[in-house]
């Protein structure tokens, strides 16, 4: 039975009326290396970064801002006092100082007036509340994919970043590499004629038996985790593993949709909207602890008339990746591997100034930096995350309806379809909501 | 911690569960049109009273697909019904709460009491309000509205909440009253609430709340005001938005919530968005100037971006970067005098800024500026420069390049060599062809390799005169050049044809092997009986040239040629040469048995004269996928000089192995063991170790 008392209202109130009461640290200063000659940047120049989940991603991401002369990490928070203390030794050794915070509770970073950029690396059904409470601070965000949990709370971050002028950066780093950027221009540009299919590989997702209810670690606050999702007893799933449940996340589908169907999505200029049906079907564990489908195939199909189908690598010809298909070939892109196309000839294309160049980013956090100074548009910008991870959070409830969904990319409202449509959002658990 | 909680739970059950089972009266059937469906459901149900979080979930699965399966047919009445009564019993937490979440998706109204129940019960409210919060109807908000007035601490949050969600207006006053509750918490959410409901009277209390309110209510309900006004302005109504945003711009207001005021005011600006703008551009509050320049891209109008350019030179630097950026963004070139004039500025990084931004909106006109910058300036600007070069847009840009092309001074020639390659102008071919016999070495150079972009295979017998006549580096970059050329010949129309005509009538030796050397890497089978000869010619230095071609060969074909050179030829360099070719063919991909390879490595290895050759073939040896090239290897793990070599072959070999099929003989298992038990390199002995352990 889950204790309702257990969320510190207290903090919850202090840090809300802290956030936007603070001073707003718009990077005023240009710094020279943004888009001079020098590179040397000031250290009170320094834009300062807050990082609110330091696991595995989490972590990674901070020493991506480490690696930046003109960031500055200044707190770390998660929930796991051990993964705080080990993040603030690493910001602490990189910078020879103790200067480094922690925090249990992200609002108290959020509440921190001096801090420029929100870098949040957490559990999926956290995604949309410190996102949009960072955005009504005026703080910059760096957020991981998948944008959020549901389509109705990755709307409502897309409408606060919008509404407070945030600049935003989902972690999708594949559109800062080389060889996605050439494969969509080629695309783009009709190399491989009409696109009428593209396929999108993603990884096969995996299944476990149940789990006895176990004491919390200690340092961890399990209340915390659990957040807006349903109360359940700890069961030793906590870091990592919460990708297999469904509260908490799609699963393997969810998850790479922000990376496979976003680069889908960018060769085929469809950033800015969606399918118009969705149909799937999901091999779901029969028992256990996790229950998102560790088998599954969707198949979608866009308003020009195109087919997009998902599925994990197993059930795809060329396995993990993006594959189109035009009338005059096909090209196969994905990580560490060259770009593969029928004809051959394809690939050594040169894409002309009078054709269409997408947007280049070289090093994906940097990217993020550049824009926070100069507030431009990043490479992934939240509306760009959204409607890539769209077809895979339409496909989650199109398995699990069974149904095959009619989908308005406009009102984004599944047509027709009263049950469906009740899962574009989930209910949160009291007292968390979307604004607070 | 667990004990507790299943103690509360127990209790929670007994009392709770318990009162509601004696209220019950004994439900009617309620369809008759399908009792065995509702009995099998009802046996299913029964199975799961006693679900708890760490138990298997077969059964709740089944119960699941008889409600997918039910779905819009008339059974599922019943069936609801059934679930209705489920959450009244003395079932546990944990089967309630995946009761109610079957109900969010399938129940309706008709669920509403059972769940209603709950919703003032701290402990059980959330996973009702779970179900309750998605069920469409009138029914569900009453039962809500009327469990808000006597809920407590979280489940009366949560029921805020849900009203907000629900967007429901018979709540307004109820929340209203409660944005001046004692508990914050409470009054936060429902001014958060209020402002998820499209409703006049909504937007007046969250109006009158922000003026008076403090702390936390007063941030909800600025805001809550905010969201009143994006939903206005999303409706048409931008006159009543632009009320709301220029009340949210006043000074006094939090910095976040001006800035997003003011982007709202740009956008219900209409025919006054410029002036609007250029006023926030004029503003003291950088953030004000800043938000104003990010939302021109959104706005896009001409004359608006004509006014926020004209401003360019009143703002500080920073901003002059930033807005030089965003006028780039806007893709008008209305914008591009000021953004010309900026790539003079004082300040390096707007200097930068804006010689990208020409890049975007420039045009013919922009060539000399960019080339000049090129030519003469280093670092970021000059790279800047570069790609503004390579990105120009226009017709007419390309032929401007040409025309500067042959008289421009060697710095510029060599960026607009650059440029030919760089912007694909395939007609720069003939004047490639002549600068690439300039008199400055780096304008021949970067030609040759724009030759190699650009060139086709027409171009072909002009490249070869150009490789004949060069020297030096010259020379070697043209043969690179003549060979990618030459692959863009089709495989079946001869990609050696034009190598081998100029062959004959070329006399002068050098010349003569750096046509044979491209011979080799072209690799067209055509030309394996000319390098053949070339092996037996009286030149050593064509000799010479012939190994080499064919060593470089793509496939095995000339294997056999070279392992004869490497066993007959009186020439040491040309033993030592052959045989190093004859191990990388050996190593190429190929359909031929594994016996020939194995026998080509142990011809090599009967040839190698030292132990630097040696470790050549064990090491060619170990990209061998057999058991009979492992043993090969293995013979000479004793091998104090080849040991090292050795072990790392047998690894390598054994793990492709493994990789392939996962099954490890007993005779592989000695070879690994044999490699752990006597090396000193960490590495591999972990590796081998990894190994043992995979294998099965």
């Amino acid at each position: 039975m889950p204790d309702n008392n257990k969320v510190n209202r207290r903090g919850f109130l202090r840090t809300a009326a802290g956030a936007a009461a603070g001073a707003m640290a718009i990077p005023y200063i240009v710094p020279s290396s943004v888009f001079g000659a020098d590179g040397g940047v000031a250290p009170s120049n320094r834009l300062h970064v807050g990082v609110i989940g330091v696991g595995g991603q989490g972590t990674w991401d901070m020493r991506g801002f480490l690696d930046k002369s003109e960031a500055l990490v200044v707190a770390v928070c998660d929930i796991d006092v051990k993964r705080q203390k080990a993040a603030k030794a690493e910001a602490d050794l990189k910078y020879g100082n103790n200067d480094c915070k922690t925090y249990l509770d992200f609002r108290d970073v959020i509440g921190r007036s001096d801090i420029d950029i929100i870098a949040t690396a957490i559990p999926d059904h956290w995604h949309s509340i410190p996102a949009i409470m960072a955005a009504e601070a005026g703080k910059d965000i760096h957020g991981q994919k998948p944008l959020a949990r549901t389509i109705k709370e990755g709307r409502a971050i897309c409408d606060a970043v919008k509404r407070y002028g945030r600049i935003w950066q989902t972690g999708s780093w594949q559109r800062s590499v080389a060889n996605f950027r050439r494969a969509c221009e080629l695309v783009r540009n009709g190399r491989i004629g009409k696109v009428h299919t593209v396929e999108v590989g993603l990884p096969t997702g995996s299944t476990r038996g149940n789990e006895s209810i176990k004491p919390v670690p200690e340092g961890v606050d399990w209340d915390m985790w659990l957040g807006p999702a349903p109360w359940v007893p700890f069961r030793g799933v906590l870091h990592w593993d919460w990708r297999w449940i469904m509260d908490y996340s799609g699963g393997q589908m969810t998850d790479w949709a922000g990376h496979h169907i976003d680069i889908a999505h960018w060769a085929l200029d469809l950033e800015h909207t969606g399918p118009v049906e969705i149909e799937g079907h999901g091999t779901y564990p029969k028992d256990g602890i996790f229950n998102v489908p560790y088998e599954y195939k969707v198949t979608t199909k866009y308003a020009n008339g195109m087919t997009m189908i998902i599925a994990n690598d197993r059930q795809l010809p060329h396995g993990m990746g993006t594959c189109w298909y035009g009338d005059m070939g096909w090209l196969h892109v994905t990580r560490d591997e060259p770009i593969h196309a029928n004809p051959k000839s394809v690939v050594d294309e040169v894409i002309g100034p009078n054709e269409i160049h997408l947007y280049e980013s070289k090093d994906h956090h940097q990217n993020f930096l550049d824009c926070v100074k100069s507030r431009r548009e990043t490479i992934t910008p939240a509306e760009v995350a959204h409607r890539s991870l769209t077809p895979a959070l339409l496909g989650e409830i199109a398995m699990l309806t069974g149904r095959k969904l009619k989908w308005d990319p406009e009102k984004e409202v599944i047509v027709g379809d009263d049950e469906a449509n009740r899962m574009l959002s989930r209910p949160m658990r009291s007292p968390w909501h979307l604004y607070m | 911690m667990n004990r507790l909680l299943k103690i509360i739970a127990v209790i929670t059950v007994i009392f709770y569960g318990g009162c509601k089972t004696m209220k019950e009266k004994v439900p009617a059937p309620a369809s008759a049109a399908a009792p065995a469906a509702k009995d099998a459901f009802g046996e299913q149900l029964s199975k799961i009273k006693a679900y708890d979080f760490d138990k298997s979930r077969v059964d709740l699965i089944k119960v699941s697909d008889m409600i997918r399966e039910a779905s819009g047919k008339p059974e599922m009445k019943a069936m609801e019904k059934q679930l209705d009564d489920f959450l009244k019993s003395d079932a546990s937490y944990a089967a309630k709460d995946f009761v109610c979440r079957e109900l969010s998706v399938a129940g309706t109204e008709a669920s509403v009491p059972a769940l209603a129940s709950m919703l003032t019960d701290e402990k059980v409210s959330d996973i009702a309000r779970y179900a309750l919060e998605r069920i469409p109807g009138p029914a569900v908000d009453d039962a809500l509205r009327n469990a808000l007035r006597k809920a407590k601490g979280n489940a009366k949050i949560g029921i805020i909440n849900t009203l907000g969600v629900r967007g429901d207006k018979k709540a307004v006053d109820a929340l209203a009253k409660l944005t001046n509750d004692a508990n914050e918490t409470v009054a936060v959410a429902a001014v958060a609430a209020l402002g998820r409901i499209d409703d006049r009277m909504a937007t007046i209390a969250i109006a009158m709340v922000k003026d008076k309110a403090t702390g936390a209510t007063k941030t909800a309900a600025l805001d809550a005001y905010l969201r009143c006004a994006d939903r206005l302005a999303a409706k048409g109504q931008k006159d009543a938005a632009g009320a709301i945003y220029k009340q949210l711009y006043a000074a006094g207001e939090p910095m976040p919530i001006r800035v997003a005021a003011a982007r709202g005011m740009i956008e219900t600006a209409g025919d006054k968005t410029a002036e609007v703008i250029v006023e926030m551009l004029k503003s003291t509050d950088k953030p004000i100037q800043t938000v104003a320049i990010a939302t021109l891209k959104d706005v896009a109008k001409t004359d608006v971006i004509k006014a926020a350019a004209e401003q360019l030179v009143n703002l500080e630097a920073a901003q002059q970067a930033q807005l030089v950026c965003a006028l780039a963004d806007c893709g008008d070139k209305v914008a591009l005098p000021t953004v010309l004039a900026a790539t003079k500025n004082s300040h390096d990084y707007v200097r930068v800024a804006a010689l990208r931004a020409v890049g975007t909106l420039g045009d013919v006109s922009a060539v000399d500026m960019l080339v000049e910058t090129v030519a003469s300036r280093g670092g970021e600007e000059q790279k800047a420069a570069q790609e503004s070069l390579y990105r120009l847009r226009g017709p007419d840009v390309d032929d401007e390049i040409l025309k500067k092309l042959p008289d421009a001074e060697p710095k510029a020639k060599v960026e607009l060599v650059r440029s030919c390659e760089q912007r694909n102008i395939k007609i720069a071919v003939p004047v490639l062809m002549k600068t690439a016999k300039d008199a400055d070495a780096k304008v021949r150079i970067e030609s040759i390799k724009a030759l190699r972009a650009l060139a086709g295979p027409q171009d072909i017998s002009a490249l070869i005169e150009l490789q004949l006549a060069a020297a030096g580096n010259d020379r070697g970059e043209l043969e690179k050049t003549v060979v990618v050329v030459a692959h863009k010949t089709p495989e079946d129309k001869g990609q050696s044809q034009a190598v081998l005509a100029a062959l004959p009538s070329t006399e002068d030796v050098e010349a003569k092997c750096s046509l044979l050397s491209v011979l080799g890497k072209i690799g067209d089978e055509a030309a394996l009986p000319v390098l053949r000869d070339a092996l037996g010619d009286k030149e050593d230095k064509i000799k010479d040239a012939a190994v080499r071609a064919l060593s470089d060969w793509p496939t095995a074909a000339p294997a056999a040629d070279l392992l004869k050179v490497a066993q007959t030829s009186e020439n040491q360099v040309h033993k030592t040469l052959a045989l190093r070719g004859y191990v990388r063919l050996a190593g190429l991909k190929s359909n031929r048995p594994a016996e020939e390879t194995m026998k080509m490595y142990k011809d090599a290895m009967s040839l190698a004269a030292d132990v630097s050759e040696k470790k050549m073939v064990l090491s060619g040896l170990g990209s061998t996928d057999s058991f009979e090239a492992m043993e090969m290897a293995s013979s000479y793990l004793d091998d104090k000089e080849l040991k090292d070599e050795a072990e790392a072959a047998v690894v390598k070999i054994a793990e492709e192995r493994v990789k392939n099929s996962p099954r490890v003989s007993a005779q592989t298992r000695d070879i690994l063991q044999k490699v752990i038990d006597g090396t000193t390199n960490d590495s591999v002995r972990e590796q081998a170790q990894k190994l043992l352990k995979q294998g099965k």
